[in-house]
């Protein structure tokens, strides 16, 4: 049960950052605004907004279809990267800056404290992947006597 | 749950956020998009145009001139029922918070246009806008109509009703409220 767990966290997690990089990547100069509108680092906006979703992206194939080191990997960095979101949107919802998250490029929802829940429910889950690298489950082989042959 | 962070994953991590940074600017770069890394400037968002950003203006005499001409394209920044009930001829619906998310065939249509008349109710209503799509799109020449929709009405140039289908971000822009 807790390889297959692991499994759908794991691939779970990668879906989401490939999803939301793909949405990202389709509108820079949108995804720019929503960074610019946090008012954090408004003049590094348009170079998170190149970098950003590629990294996802790139985060996202690590977990889905990348061999347990890298998948450890991809977990940590997503970790991070939701560690960091979390604090943008911690900080624009205490100081009542009412904008849309950009979590999934333009018109993504506004950032509440649901969305702050939501981050901080994914940074568990990344780590939880990370700290736990459990083997996959196997599928049964088809040659004959396998099965019995790995009892 | 115990967490040990291992010197080679540690590395790993690193190297997909660096790398992924660096393929990030290598589309970037690749791309051609409207996203300017050195000169980006957030719209002021239809609150009105900063001193200097001003863009130019057009006279509805001059504007009619090039009315139907293919690399002219005019932009309605007036609510979708304004639109709707009356406007410019093949004009474009992009209310002002529409010029910064647009619909992918509004914005090809726009960054392939020569020229781009924007108009609101009035002539700051339709500067704001212009003011927002110049930013949107740095190399297009955007231009306001002077006095608005009303000018152009008053002089009987062409004029068209109904919704924008080609508006569609996430609906026809006339079926907004």
């Amino acid at each position: 049960m807790r390889p297959l767990a692991y499994l759908a966290a794991r691939l779970g997690l990668g879906a989401l950052f490939l999803v939301a990089g793909a949405l990202k990547l389709r509108d820079p100069y949108a995804f720019a605004l929503e960074i610019a509108n946090y008012q954090l680092f408004p003049a590094l906006a348009p170079w998170l907004a190149a970098a950003l979703p590629a990294t996802e992206i790139v985060v996202g194939v690590a977990l889905v279809a990348g061999p347990r080191p890298w998948a450890r990997a991809g977990a940590l960095a997503a970790a991070l990267l939701l560690g960091a979101f979390t604090v943008a949107a911690t900080s624009a919802v205490v100081r009542g800056v009412n904008i849309s998250c950009g979590c999934f490029g333009a018109d993504s929802g506004p950032v509440t404290w649901l969305t702050v829940a939501r981050d901080v429910g994914l940074v568990a889950l990344a780590l939880w992947v990370y700290a736990r690298p459990e083997p996959l489950p196997r599928w049964p082989s088809r040659r004959p006597g396998a099965a019995s042959a790995a009892r | 749950m115990r967490l040990t962070f291992e010197r080679p994953i540690l590395a790993r991590a690193a190297v997909l956020l660096l790398g992924g940074s660096l393929a990030g600017f290598g589309v970037h770069w690749l791309r051609p998009t409207s996203l300017s890394l050195a000169a980006f400037e957030p719209p002021t968002a239809c609150q009105g145009t900063e001193e200097g950003g001003q863009p130019a203006f057009i006279e509805p005499d001059e504007a009619t001139a090039l009315c139907g001409q293919p690399d002219v394209t005019f932009a309605d920044a007036r609510p979708a029922a304004q639109y709707a009930e009356g406007h410019i001829a093949d004009a474009l619906h992009v209310p002002c918070e529409g010029a910064v998310s647009i619909a992918p065939a509004v914005g090809r249509r726009l960054e392939s246009a020569r020229l781009v008349v924007v108009y609101g109710q009035t002539s700051d209503e339709g500067a704001v806008t212009a003011e927002a799509l110049r930013r949107r799109h740095p190399g297009a020449s955007v231009r306001a109509l002077r006095g608005g929709f009303p000018a152009w009405e008053a002089r009987g140039f062409a004029c068209a009703a109904g919704p924008c289908d080609e508006c569609m971000a996430s609906g026809p822009a006339g079926a907004a409220p």
